[in-house]
């Protein structure tokens, strides 16, 4: 049995997701596929599993070409894909969460669910697997790791030759996550081709027998795992020279200091987190999705609550209650899902730049005042439209981006919170962008940036700070120069 | 650079192309419709049916003027009846005792009930469906405790000279104060912070949020406003028919919230405005003044008011929107 992808493209809009990737799964082996974040793992599991459709390319499953419609029938046809997102329902029962596309299968001749056929089917997966709950437990009563036990009984329930598991450890604990993995290490033993995804080295040497590395959607290497060690992947992951277009750093920081975080926690989320933002300083934020580092920005800008820990601006003390709040405050944040927090699209550029600062005249707003900000704004950040009348939807991913900057300075702040700045930008919008940032930084505004693009971090930030499940891991100083090997190193 | 100055040009004429239709659809209905109403029937356009169509028109406009508001913030009003109701009893049972100047009971009535339904659904979190809904039932129990049932009758001279008077050319003065109301209307949803604040609620509550605008306090202010606007529109109704009844205004609810919805306000908010509100209370008055003069029996006439209501919204729908950003 073996399962190989020949030359396998895929294009979102301009975006070239996967470059002509070739890749072979072989019965009782594991292959781990690794990369940075849109590095096109991901998209190239979802492509060979029928969840997107390949731009170009071959797939055969023992030979014989496979072009699967969609995911159920590339399931049924022998390759399964466990989602990287949770897609359990809590308010079904784990028989029927496992089947929850195939229920037709067990209806009595009234057509009603035979309910006694479901379980025994769903509890005779589970043995097969090997768990420690019953297919008629409360589905409430389970841990995380234990419902995706039960997105691998789905994919299980199809009896595939090849499955696929995307990041499914991402979301799991410690001990979810090694009876997570002695599960998939009982499947090999079952002679079934599996891939995996995932962030964590230590996985990937203790499961997978092959890696496949890739980068900006191209295949990088293929390597064995017993011939390579971890700092050979991060490098193959890596192995990209810092380019121009970052602008130049500042010779020195300043000492004043703008704000101070002391021992800020919330939950499980974020743990002790200290430092000081100085007077023009860009401080970046590294780490893995689900790091803290939206729950940092969150908690500063108001928007959420943390559990412990004290804000100080400029020597007070700061309450940060609300997003109006902060604003009064002097911060201003840019969310990291640009479209649905950021701005309104179908509002006019003018609407969206004025919209936290609402020049007033009396009680009326004063819209000639509105309109000159928002031009000075275009100007500013270099926003390529023919009038601030314009709707938003009409700019392109850079461009709205950018409104959403130029709205956050509308505001006049202090502290600048970005996240992600320029995720899903395309390169010219980014090297604007990052002059804006660095403008400003010299003007005086302190920036905290967080970011899961590490050339960027390096590029712009004049000190770095790194989280790992919550927690600082490192703090890059002024004089110190990060590589994106020490910085993944600290992250994972 | 270029490249994108011809997207953004395209796009504009896409927009506009898709305006064409869509967006004037309302008044293009309107006039249509005059026109075939003037046909069947020489009456329908002489001043004396327009200032009919005026007084009749002011209860559904003024109360849209409110319901304007709550649709632009992506939430609903239910209680525009009740409300109407109460405020309406306050007038006819203050009048006695203060005269003229009732009106300010009237008012406060419609203000305080806004407030409780917007603490309800803002700071209480309880979907404006069902809060809205709420306060219809109790309200209307409120006001058959007040009248017992019986119409609370309204005879102090003054009050309706005021209130359901004529002036010069024998503009009926209601039409004159729904004409000052409208204007303010439209000065505070377009000019000032806080009308804008409110369509910003409605195009993205979350947007709007971490933007620094206050969310719960804009949603409270504006449920307020549209009580009291349904307060008003009860205060005028009562002086036209000179007395506060129990059944007043049931089932008015659906009426005000199809012409903010016929006059392109949908109820996603965000879009839409007085403008078209407007357009859309005409619409459905005049629809009923013209087939009533045509002495089309009720029930035909409420199968073609529903039949409108539809169409209007599948016209003016934006289908284009959920693939443009799915």
């Amino acid at each position: 049995m073996d399962f190989t992808v020949k030359n396998v493209s895929k294009r979102f809009g301009p975006t070239v997701a996967v470059d002509n990737v070739s890749v072979r799964f072989a019965a009782g082996e594991i292959r781990a596929i690794v990369g940075e974040n849109g590095a096109g793992k991901s998209t190239l599991l979802k492509i060979v599993s029928g969840i997107h459709k390949r731009d170009s390319g071959e797939v055969y499953l023992d030979d014989k070409p496979f072009n699967p419609e969609n995911y159920v029938q590339a399931a049924t046809e022998g390759v399964a894909y466990v989602f990287q997102e949770t897609t359990i329902n809590p308010y079904l029962g784990i028989a029927e969460n496992i089947f929850i596309n195939r229920l037709r299968e067990f209806r009595t001749p009234l057509g009603l669910i035979n309910r006694k056929k479901l379980n025994s089917a769903a509890q005779k997966i589970l043995d097969d697997i090997g768990v420690d709950f019953k297919a008629t437990d409360p589905i409430q009563s389970l841990n995380l790791g234990q419902w995706k036990t039960i997105e691998v009984a789905r994919g299980l329930a199809y009896d595939p030759k090849v499955i696929f598991f995307d990041e499914s450890t991402a979301f799991l604990n410690y001990n979810e996550v090694k009876a997570f993995l002695n599960i998939v290490k009982r499947l090999k033993e079952r002679g079934m081709a599996i891939g995996i995804v995932t962030h964590h080295m230590n996985e990937i040497f203790e499961l997978a027998d092959t890696a496949t590395v890739m980068k900006d959607g191209r295949w990088v290497a293929d390597k064995k795992i017993k011939d390579i060690t971890q700092d050979e992947i991060q490098q193959l992951m890596v192995g990209r020279k810092l380019s121009a277009i970052y602008p130049d750093k500042k010779e020195v920081l300043s000492d004043e200091i703008t704000m101070k975080v002391e021992g800020l926690s919330c939950g499980d989320q974020l743990k002790d987190v200290t430092f000081e933002l100085h007077k023009g300083e860009i401080l970046g934020i590294g780490g893995l999705k689900g790091a803290g580092g939206d729950e940092l920005l969150s908690i500063i800008y108001g928007d959420e609550k943390e559990t412990a820990g004290k804000i100080w601006v400029e020597n007070t003390e700061y309450a940060h209650k609300n997003p109006h709040d902060a604003m009064k405050n002097g911060f201003s944040m840019l969310p990291g899902e640009r479209t649905i927090e950021g701005l309104i699209t179908t509002f006019s550029i003018k609407d969206n730049i004025n919209m936290g600062a609402m020049k007033k005249k009396g009680i009326l707003t004063d819209l000639a005042k509105e309109t000159e900000v928002a031009n000075e704004m275009i100007q500013k950040v270099t926003i390529k439209t023919n009038s601030c009348e314009m709707p938003c939807d009409s700019l392109s991913g850079g461009n709205m981006q950018k409104v959403v900057i130029a709205k956050c300075l509308a505001t006049n702040p202090k502290i600048l919170l970005l996240n992600n700045p320029t995720r899903g930008i395309d390169v010219g919008a980014r090297l604007e962008i990052y002059t804006v940032i660095s403008e400003l930084a010299k003007e005086g505004m302190s920036i905290l940036m967080l970011s899961e693009d590490l050339g960027e971090l390096i590029g712009v930030s004049d000190r770095t700070m790194i989280l790992r499940r919550g927690e600082v891991s490192k703090m890059y100083e002024f004089d110190e120069k990060p590589t994106e090997e020490s910085m993944i190193t600290y992250m994972l | 650079m270029e490249e994108n100055m011809t997207v953004n040009k395209s796009s504009w004429k896409d927009k506009f192309r898709n305006k064409s239709f869509r967006d004037y659809f309302p008044i293009i209905f309107l006039v249509v419709m005059c026109i075939v109403f003037g046909m069947m029937n020489k009456r329908f356009f002489s001043w004396n049916n327009f200032t009919v169509i005026l007084v009749q028109v002011v209860t559904l406009l003024v109360s849209g003027m409110g319901a304007t508001f709550v649709i632009m913030t992506g939430s609903i009003d239910l209680s525009v009846g009740s409300v109407l109701a109460f405020s309406a009893v306050v007038t006819a049972l203050t009048v006695p005792q203060f005269g003229v100047f009732a009106f300010v009971f009237a008012i406060l009535a419609g203000a305080l009930c806004g407030l409780v339904n917007g603490i309800v659904f803002a700071i209480g979190r309880v979907p404006s469906f069902i809060a809205t809904m709420g306060s219809l039932t109790a309200l209307r129990g409120v006001v058959l405790i007040l009248t017992q049932g019986v119409p609370v009758q309204i005879n102090d001279e003054k009050f309706l000279t005021v209130f359901s008077g004529r002036s010069f050319l024998g503009i009926p003065n209601t039409a004159i104060f729904m004409v000052i109301i409208v204007i303010v209307s439209y000065i505070i949803l377009e000019k000032t912070p806080f009308g804008k604040e409110a369509r910003a609620i409605g195009g993205g509550e979350r947007v709007a949020e971490l933007a620094g605008i206050k969310v719960v306090k804009t949603k409270v202010l504006v449920y307020m406003w549209a009580g009291t606007m349904f307060g008003i529109a009860g205060l005028l109704q009562s002086a036209r028919v000179l007395a506060a009844t129990a059944t007043l205004g049931e089932g008015f609810e659906l009426d005000v919230i199809a012409a903010v919805v016929v006059g392109g306000t949908p109820l996603s908010g965000g879009v839409g405005g007085i403008g078209g509100t407007i357009l859309g209370a005409f619409i459905i008055q005049i629809l009923s003044n013209g087939m009533n003069m045509m002495g089309l029996s009720p029930y035909l006439q409420s199968i073609v008011k529903g039949c409108v209501l539809v169409l209007a919204v599948f016209i003016s729908i934006d289908r284009t929107k959920k693939a443009e950003t799915k």
